[in-house]
């Protein structure tokens, strides 16, 4: 949590009784500083039937630093509810509005530049240039917004889109590999891809697959959850049947945590 | 991790794998992994023998040490370094590493890190302070304290010798750095009252002088302090000496190595390994010892269905 943010949140704390206050009075006149108030009388988007649209957006000045007064004074905005009646804009946060609207410099380099963003930013807004200047390519100031220098370790994390990745790069090399004209690797092996998997073709190319890529003998049940998805799979065609399975094995934590 | 880089890498290298056996191959991967070696390259030059007993010849290579000094770079210091007169850690690490040093010399070497380039000479005049010596690595940790004590440089050099592990406060919300401050209750166990008590340690190393960007350290005569459980210590290089002799210090070596070579901390099952560790690395002081405890163990390459 940023200071700025912990600051807010202390604010609305503070001020939480008349935030409730209100939610539960209903709709409020239309604040300064705030771009419509959507459910106070009056305003579009107060009903159903009248959608709040940009184009009824009154003229406001540049919204100013959140204060507990703000907070106090929050609109009440529509209700909704989920299936079960459960209240959907329950978990907003109860933080002044458009406080939190900015965004930090992406950690990148600057295009066709070697120069950090950040720093190519700076002399651009001074119009003077970064000529000479080694923080547009310190490693140190790429570590300040975010990149991982040389010099540093993080400890990798593989979560659901290192796995889809996994599995999609993985489809592309098992296709590419069945078309091998290698007899050591068609044989016993990208051999069974030309036919559509039947049990004992699955077994085998289960067990080797999962042997090469794990480098150890599967476990029974690993195999068997292999070849029941060869043996499933609703994919028409067989190479492509063939190459999910074979992608499985590598999308696995038994190959990406070796 | 690199999944791009690792599965042309893989499947181009499906027929060599398989021309040793799996365990060989697997334990070869692991490593390579490890310590920043071609997979690839690394099955060609087994030729008959084990990996692990390739283990000593692979943590020498270039990309190996690059490996560990960026984990014990990342152990060493909450964040990357800012510019690279502070990343005399990464620069000290290979530098001991590619001189075959004993591990304490990275906090007890005469050394003279140019702050420019991270070129490490050594000097007989210098102090036995190892990386705690450059100007570049002391202004990074002048800290904030009015009084000038380098709090957050005595803090980074208990922890990264013996493993201290402190955790601020939460409770000061007035933010009172003041020795009145660190007096608070609240604040007082680990500033006074700790055998590793901040404020003491922090008076034997040099002082911060000026304010905002002209603040620099300054060494200046200090007075021996009573620290480390009955200890007197006289100046900041006692103090270093002192940290890195003994149990303490070998600990903290072999749980630096232990995390770098299994990504977490030993359990307690896991306590004989890590006994072995510290018997290897006492004997010779030598971190490619306490690496290769670890490394050499056949445990090290078991496979966990």
């Amino acid at each position: 949590m940023t200071p700025r943010r912990a600051l807010l949140l202390l604010s609305c704390g503070v001020a939480l009784a008349g935030c409730e206050g209100a939610f539960a009075g209903g709709g409020q006149p239309p604040q300064p500083g705030l771009p419509g108030t959507p459910g106070a009388p009056g305003v579009p988007g107060t009903s159903p039937d009248t959608p709040w649209t940009s184009g009824g957006t009154p003229s406001a000045p540049t919204p100013t630093l959140p204060s507990a007064a703000v907070c106090q004074q929050a609109p009440a905005g529509r209700g909704y509810r989920g299936f079960a009646g459960e209240a959907l804009e329950a978990d907003r946060e109860d933080v002044a509005a458009w406080a939190e609207s900015h965004r930090t410099y992406p950690a990148r380099k600057e295009v066709n530049s070697n120069d950090w963003l950040v720093v190519t930013e700076i002399a651009r807004a001074l119009g003077t240039t970064t000529q000479g200047d080694t923080e547009g390519s310190d490693p140190g100031v790429g570590a300040a917004f975010g990149v991982v220098p040389d010099s540093w370790f993080e400890e990798s994390e593989v979560g659901a889109f290192a796995v889809y990745v996994t599995f999609r790069y993985a489809v592309k090399a098992c296709t590419r590999a069945f078309g091998t004209t290698a007899s050591a690797l068609r044989t016993g092996w990208f051999e069974h891809t030309a036919f559509p998997p039947d049990q004992a073709r699955a077994e085998s190319f289960c067990a080797r697959t999962q042997r090469a890529a794990w480098l150890r003998e599967p476990t029974a049940p690993e195999r068997a959850a292999c070849v029941d998805l060869a043996l499933s799979l609703d994919e028409p065609d067989v190479k492509t049947r063939w190459a999910l399975v074979c992608a499985s094995v590598f999308a696995s934590p038994n190959f990406l945590a070796d | 991790m690199r999944l791009a880089a690792l599965f042309p890498l893989l499947v181009a290298s499906l027929a060599s794998a398989q021309a040793v056996d799996d365990a060989t191959a697997r334990c070869t991967r692991r490593m390579s992994h490890l310590l920043g070696l071609s997979y690839r390259s690394s099955v060609t030059t087994l030729a008959g023998s084990t990996p692990q007993q390739k283990v000593r010849e692979w943590l020498a290579t270039p990309q190996a040490i690059r490996s560990f000094a960026r984990f014990t770079n990342a152990r060493f210091n909450p964040e990357p370094a800012a510019n690279t007169a502070e990343d005399g850690v990464y620069a000290a690490v290979r530098f001991v590493l590619s001189n075959n040093k004993p591990w304490r010399e990275l906090f007890t070497g005469r050394y003279v890190i140019n702050h420019t380039n991270n070129i490490i000479t050594e000097d007989a005049a210098a102090p036995a302070l190892g990386y705690f010596g450059s100007v570049g690595w002391q202004r990074r940790y002048l800290g904030n304290a009015p009084d000038g004590l380098m709090l957050r440089a005595a803090y980074r050099v208990l922890h990264n010798t013996i493993g201290l592990k402190l955790t601020p406060s939460a409770v000061n919300f007035e933010g009172d750095a003041t020795a009145t401050g660190r007096e608070r209750a609240e604040c007082r166990g680990c500033h006074f009252d700790s055998p590793y008590a901040l404020d003491k340690v922090a008076q034997l190393l040099p002082r911060k002088v000026g304010v905002g960007g002209a603040a620099k350290p300054q060494v200046t005569p200090v007075t021996p302090q009573l620290i480390l459980g009955g200890l007197t210590v006289g100046d900041f290089e006692h103090l270093v000496d002192t940290l890195t002799r003994g149990d303490p210090f070998a600990f903290r070596t072999c749980r630096l190595a232990f995390e770098f070579a299994y990504g977490r901390p030993e359990s307690g099952c896991e306590a004989p390994a890590f006994d072995r560790c510290v018997d290897a690395f006492t004997r010779t002081g030598l971190m490619v010892d306490a690496l290769a405890s670890y490394l050499e163990d056949p445990q090290y390459c078991e496979a966990v269905p």
